[in-house]
């Protein structure tokens, strides 16, 4: 997927401008910033949601504007959090209506669809969860099987917006694991834009820092040497510390 | 229970349902005597077989078809808008209905008309119900979001309830007397002509409406996820209003607006199901609406006396204390 000069934002509002970068097969790649900044934005461009107010998205040397709904939903599939999706769907249902572009006009599953849906809940142990509706999941349950879904789509892109929000600690360095996992294991392009820097820079291999007036696309490593990180936040309140790989609240100044 | 074991005990009933309502009404027809009749063997009493043939069946089908029918549009709103709440006639189908019903009386007493026939009203209906149908759907055509156009159904089936009541502030006790008793409801006025109208609309209604079946279950996971499953929201939506349109226009057309059956019949079956899956929900709304419309019936004609009851008010009297029970014991509406 390479990004040509492309700006986002909404009418008579540009958030990020003049993106020219590209996103590799079997990578996993972080969208960090502040709030409104565009993350959201930009998983919206990405996946065909919005367009884009210049430049272009391009897949397999394909523009993105220019390929139908129904063959972009079998490049780029989608995990939205917080949208309103219907909780009392079962979770091998919710599971199964990833296979949607590939089914006939009744949505008959066929033998590959059900080896595909086997395979996402052994990937993600969720097995067990079948039967369950999904309102009765917790979230960091719920996040899996949404991923799940994403999966069995069956796409070489998967974009995930705010993936790791309600998670606690454990279960958001889990999600980044598996999310790795799957990049690597499975040639998956993963994007996914989070407000958690420090597990981005231990686990993504790309990092896209969208700030005020630029952006910096790179290594966790690579922008850590540059150290960029110190400009997400005002610096009176943190810092970003190299050696430890993270952010420090200033309290010397208070 | 298996979904197939509902689906049979749903079959069972429904024809139950079936031979009850021919059975029972003001003269009592012997449940093997309509059963033979309609397998082909009259009846020996000439006058029941009358009774069974010219006004028991066609109404028994009438119910059926406009049980069904609600039920159906009530699914397909309910899953649009994503919204328990949502009816077929959130779109103002019913209010436009009314409206071309009151305009139709107030002017045929403008021009000394007194008693309108029944085809004329449905005319009237079918007409009132078309052009606010026709407005929501050019709406919908510019407006983005389904939350906005169901506001907007909302408004327009406002606008059209003020002038209703205008009209009906300015008119005499007669042509009152004549749109309340339209608007309670009436399946057994039909005539053969709007039958095979209506049958015609509900089965083509419903037969496009099954390649709508795998678009309704996308939407179940909210409008950006569908899009990016493939589906294309515009067109769905405007098929299912047009579906809607048709089926749930031309039931109020032929019988009145009959309220609440398009609402609780889709709950009452996702309750019983236990999911929200519309390959199982959509042939089970159609049987359970039907069923439902010709229990109904049944009792509005209160057996074995001559009296009758406005069906519209049958409907709300034994469906909202099911729905009411069905929720207090299962604690939790699915959807």
């Amino acid at each position: 997927m390479r990004l040509e000069k492309l700006s986002i934002g909404y009418k008579g509002k540009c958030l990020v401008s003049d993106l020219n970068l590209s996103f590799k097969p079997g990578t996993l790649n972080a969208i960090i910033g502040v709030n409104g900044i565009g993350k959201s934005t930009l998983i919206k461009t990405l996946s065909n949601e919005i367009n884009a107010l210049s430049g272009s998205v391009i897949i397999d040397s394909q523009e993105l504007s220019s390929i139908s709904p129904k063959e972009s939903a079998k490049l780029i599939s989608v995990v939205l959090t917080n949208r309103a999706e219907n909780k009392f769907l079962s979770v091998y249902e919710l599971i199964q209506m990833g296979r949607y572009p590939y089914l006939n006009w009744l949505g008959k599953l066929t033998q590959k669809d059900f080896e595909i849906i086997e395979q996402a809940l052994e990937l993600f142990s969720i097995t067990a969860l079948r039967t369950k509706k999904c309102i009765e999941l917790s979230d960091g349950q719920y996040q899996k099987v949404l991923i799940a879904r994403a999966f069995v789509q069956d796409t070489p892109y998967i974009l995930l917006d705010e993936p790791s929000t309600h998670l606690d600690l454990y279960h958001k360095i889990n999600l980044f694991k598996t999310l790795s996992d799957l990049a690597k294991n499975h040639q998956k392009c993963i994007i996914l834009s989070t407000h958690e820097i420090e597990r981005s820079i231990e686990l993504a291999d790309q990092m896209l820092l969208l700030l005020e007036k630029e952006h910096y696309f790179s290594s966790p490593k690579d922008l850590i040497n540059k150290g960029v990180f110190n400009r997400i936040f005002p610096s009176e309140m943190v810092n970003f510390n190299p050696l430890t790989k993270s952010f420090d609240i200033n309290t010397l100044n208070t | 229970m298996s979904t197939y074991q509902k689906f049979t005990v749903l079959i069972v009933l429904c024809i139950i349902a079936l031979l009850l309502n021919l059975s029972l009404g003001s003269v009592s027809i012997p449940f093997l005597d309509s059963l033979k009749s309609l397998g082909g063997t009259p009846i020996k009493n000439s006058s029941l077989e009358y009774i069974l043939w010219s006004y028991r069946i066609p109404k028994a089908v009438t119910a059926l078809m406009v049980g069904s029918s609600l039920a159906l549009s009530g699914l397909f709103m309910q899953t649009l808008f994503r919204n328990p709440l949502a009816g077929p006639f959130v779109l103002g189908i019913s209010s436009g209905a009314s409206l071309g019903v009151a305009l139709l009386l107030m002017g045929a007493s403008f021009f000394g008309i007194t008693h309108l026939s029944y085809l004329t009203t449905t005319v009237g209906a079918s007409i009132g119900s078309l052009i606010v149908l026709s407005l929501v759907g050019t709406v919908a055509l510019r407006v983005k979001d389904s939350m906005s156009l169901l506001i907007i159904g909302i408004m327009f089936g406002s606008i059209t309830a003020a002038v209703v009541s205008l009209l009906s502030y300015l008119s005499s006790k007669e042509e009152l007397q004549q749109f309340i008793y339209w608007s309670l409801g009436n399946l057994g006025a039909v005539d053969s002509t709007s039958l095979s109208i209506l049958s015609v609309i509900t089965v083509a209604g419903m037969s496009c409406g099954i390649l709508l079946i795998k678009p309704l279950n996308a939407l179940l996971l909210g409008e950006s996820n569908a899009k990016n499953l493939g589906v294309s929201i515009r067109q769905t939506r405007i098929q299912l209003i047009v579906i809607t349109g048709l089926l749930a226009g031309s039931a109020t057309a032929i019988v009145g607006p009959i309220a609440f059956l398009g609402l609780a019949i889709p709950h009452l079956c996702r309750l019983w199901f236990n999911t929200i899956d519309h390959k199982i929900i959509y042939p089970a709304v159609i049987i359970a609406g039907a069923t439902f419309m010709l229990l109904c019936d049944t009792i509005s004609q209160l057996p074995f006396s001559s009296a009758v009851m406005p069906i519209n008010a049958v409907t709300s009297l034994i469906g909202a204390p099911i729905i009411i029970w069905l929720l207090i014991r299962k604690k939790q509406l699915q959807f």
